[in-house]
């Protein structure tokens, strides 16, 4: 879930419960402060009460063969008062809310029930305040109070989406403009992202110090390599052209001279390891463009041609059956052939006299499929697992085997995310398998 | 004509020096950035042999000034660098052509000769040999008005084995020069031998290839007198 998300769920989370809490101690309070209100009001109509019969005697307030009787305030209902002849001495004055019936109609009343003394006998006064209008008030209250609620609850949520927008923008921004458009780190963009919020700045600077130190490492190992070609190089090329002045003299003897071809054979190697090694690390440190647009099938028939002197040589057919084809964009040609040549070169070197040699394109579920597949002696399940480490082979018998050419393939294969997969039969050939994964469309 | 070789690695510098002064070329030899400007300005060159990697600086800017100050000469640049960004830049400066170091001296010859070639705009593009006729422009061997028919390699390999006439080219060598620098370690193969004797086997339907020989152990050579 996104930070935006999450935070805009926790506030309207919150708020819908304060939102929920109101709703329910509105109600509650709003009848607390409504009875304090009808009692003041109760004890104010008391007080005048008692001062009037005190005033114009009880008589007025009763009558005969009744025992209680309602005064004149009682025509809506709304309040009644009551006084009748009583022998218990309430002390206190006391409140309650019970239900009278009218002409067959129940109203709540909140009464206010006291005892009090006139001319020598005991009465009861009983005041009744109707609570009809307090709780339609109630009502009404708690409606409003709920659309108040509700209006302030949708303007603040809009308001905090749009704030949290606003707020995570940096952040976005940091992922969309800095960390998400690096190839290289020689490419990285370390202007600062524009912001208030000391964490962003302080994200921002910590990712800007890490990019600086990656870049001076890149550049560093860059540096390196560079040196080290140039160093290992320039004695190569001593050698070489020394060797070769030497040859072209002709004063040499047969016998010296072939020696002195083997010295270059020698030197040779070396400086294909050297170019191996170079040109593997500066596929890996990204040197490479990948501004291509390649035809898988043009490819192919490049590289054969390309190669098919050696075909004849060994009396080996070559069999393009590619039942798709497919655009590679954002490779880089060169290297891609050289991927493909050394497929293609391999299973010329460990094929038969007369064999064959499958290069078959295909779409599986999507995905390109490119096949080099022969009809040589095949690798046996042991070997297959060590033909692409480098280390190994160098370590081996330099002529025999697989040489550099596997390692080339693999690292090229990375460089283009593309995958290789190798199945063997010893004695009956091998395939290797180049799936071009989520690459791009096909042509 | 004149060669201005600037390497500061004397060892390579003097063997470029001997193998150029046997094809006529006369060679100066700059094992700096100072000492290649100086040169530069003094004399007119008309190739400048140039390493990038220098003690003082790297060569490109030599490139500029000699671009600036004028000069006609013509630019190759050498380097075990051999970053691609560098041989853009390089080109992109003025600079003929550009070889990465390793480099067999007999191909630096023909990179020289192809850029004489195009400078001078030789309208003659055209060498005779033993009774044929290769027209480089058109890549194309013919005996008295018949067409050979030759491999895009096959051609290659005579017409690098005719403009190093007279010179023994190993196998190494020629294979070096039709397979460019795709990287692979089987170079002791007999692809050269084949692609010879398809070549001899066209070649001699019109006439004697004798002059095309095998030194044994060592390679091939035309010989010139």
């Amino acid at each position: 879930m996104k930070l935006r998300t999450k935070l805009s769920l926790y506030s309207t989370l919150s708020k819908l419960l304060v939102l929920v809490a109101f709703i329910i101690i509105v109600p509650i309070i709003i009848s607390i402060v409504s009875t304090q209100h009808t009692d003041n009001r109760l004890q104010i109509m008391k007080d005048k009460v008692i001062k009037i019969v005190n005033k114009v005697g009880i008589k007025e307030f009763l009558q005969e063969e009744q025992d209680s009787i309602f005064a004149s305030y009682n025509i809506l209902k709304e309040e009644y008062i009551s006084i009748e002849a009583t022998e218990k001495v309430m002390p206190v004055v006391q409140f309650e809310n019970t239900q009278r019936i009218w002409d067959d109609e129940t109203v709540d009343y909140r009464v206010l029930n006291v005892t009090f003394r006139h001319a020598g006998h005991l009465y009861m006064l009983e005041i009744g305040k109707s609570l009809a209008v307090v709780k339609e008030l109630n009502g009404v209250l708690q409606k409003v109070a709920f659309f108040v609620l509700i209006i302030s609850f949708a303007i603040t949520i809009l308001l905090n989406i749009g704030y949290s927008n606003y707020l995570l923008r940096p952040f976005h921004q940091i992922i969309e403009k800095k960390l998400k458009s690096v190839d290289t780190p020689e490419k990285f963009n370390f202007e600062t992202i524009p912001t208030t919020t000391a964490d962003f700045v302080y994200l921002d600077q910590t990712i800007n110090e890490m990019m600086h130190k990656i870049k001076d490492t890149f550049t560093r190992e860059k540096e390196f390599i560079s040196n080290v070609s140039h160093e290992l190089l320039t004695p190569i090329s001593v050698l070489q052209t020394r060797f070769e002045n030497m040859l072209s003299e002709g004063k040499m003897d047969e016998e010296n001279a072939i020696r002195l071809i083997d010295s270059l054979k020698t030197l040779n190697r070396l400086k294909k390891v050297t170019n191996t090694l170079l040109l593997i690390s500066r596929i890996e440190n990204e040197q490479y463009l990948k501004n291509d647009s390649i035809n898988m099938l043009e490819l192919t028939s490049e590289v054969v041609s390309e190669i098919e002197e050696r075909f004849t040589s060994k009396n080996i057919t070559a069999i393009i059956d590619f039942k798709d084809n497919y655009q590679l964009k954002n490779g880089n040609h060169d290297l891609l052939f050289t991927l493909l040549f050394n497929l293609v070169n391999n299973a010329i070197k460990y094929n038969v006299e007369g064999g064959k040699i499958y290069l078959r394109g295909m779409m599986r579920q999507g995905t390109f499929i490119l096949e080099v597949e022969d009809t040589g002696i095949g690798i046996s399940n042991e070997q297959i697992g060590n033909i692409f480490s480098r280390f190994k082979r160098l370590n081996a018998n330099f002529t025999e085997g697989y040489g550099l050419g596997l390692p080339i393939v693999r690292t090229i294969a990375e460089f283009h995310n593309i995958e290789v997969i190798v199945t063997s039969e010893p004695g009956k050939g091998s395939v290797f398998k180049l799936l071009f994964e989520n690459n791009s469309k096909m042509s | 004509m004149n060669v201005l070789i600037v390497e500061d690695e004397q060892n390579l510098s003097r063997e470029i020096g001997i193998f150029l002064a046997k094809e006529n070329y006369t060679c100066d030899i700059a094992g700096s950035k100072k000492e290649a400007s100086e040169k530069i300005y003094v004399n007119n060159y008309d190739f400048i042999l140039l390493d990038l990697g220098l003690p003082d600086g790297n060569g490109l800017s030599l490139l500029e000034e000699a671009k600036n100050a004028e000069k006609e000469a013509s630019f190759i640049i050498l380097t075990a660098r051999g970053a691609t960004d560098d041989k853009i830049e390089g080109l992109n400066l003025g600079a003929d052509d550009y070889l990465a170091k390793p480099f067999s001296l007999p191909e630096l010859h023909s990179r020289m000769q192809a850029i004489t070639r195009r400078r001078h705009g030789l309208k003659k593009n055209v060498v005779s040999f033993f009774g044929f006729m290769m027209d480089i422009q058109n890549r194309t061997v013919t005996f008295s008005e018949k067409e050979v028919t030759l491999t895009k390699k096959e051609f290659d390999i005579l017409h690098y084995l005719l403009l190093n006439k007279n010179r023994v080219l190993t196998r190494l060598q020629l294979t070096e020069h039709i397979w460019g620098n795709i990287l692979e370690d089987d170079y002791d193969s007999n692809y050269m031998d084949v692609h010879i004797k398809n070549l001899r086997k066209k070649l001699s339907t019109y006439a004697e290839t004798d002059w095309l020989e095998t030194v044994r152990g060592i390679g091939y050579k035309v010989s010139m007198k």
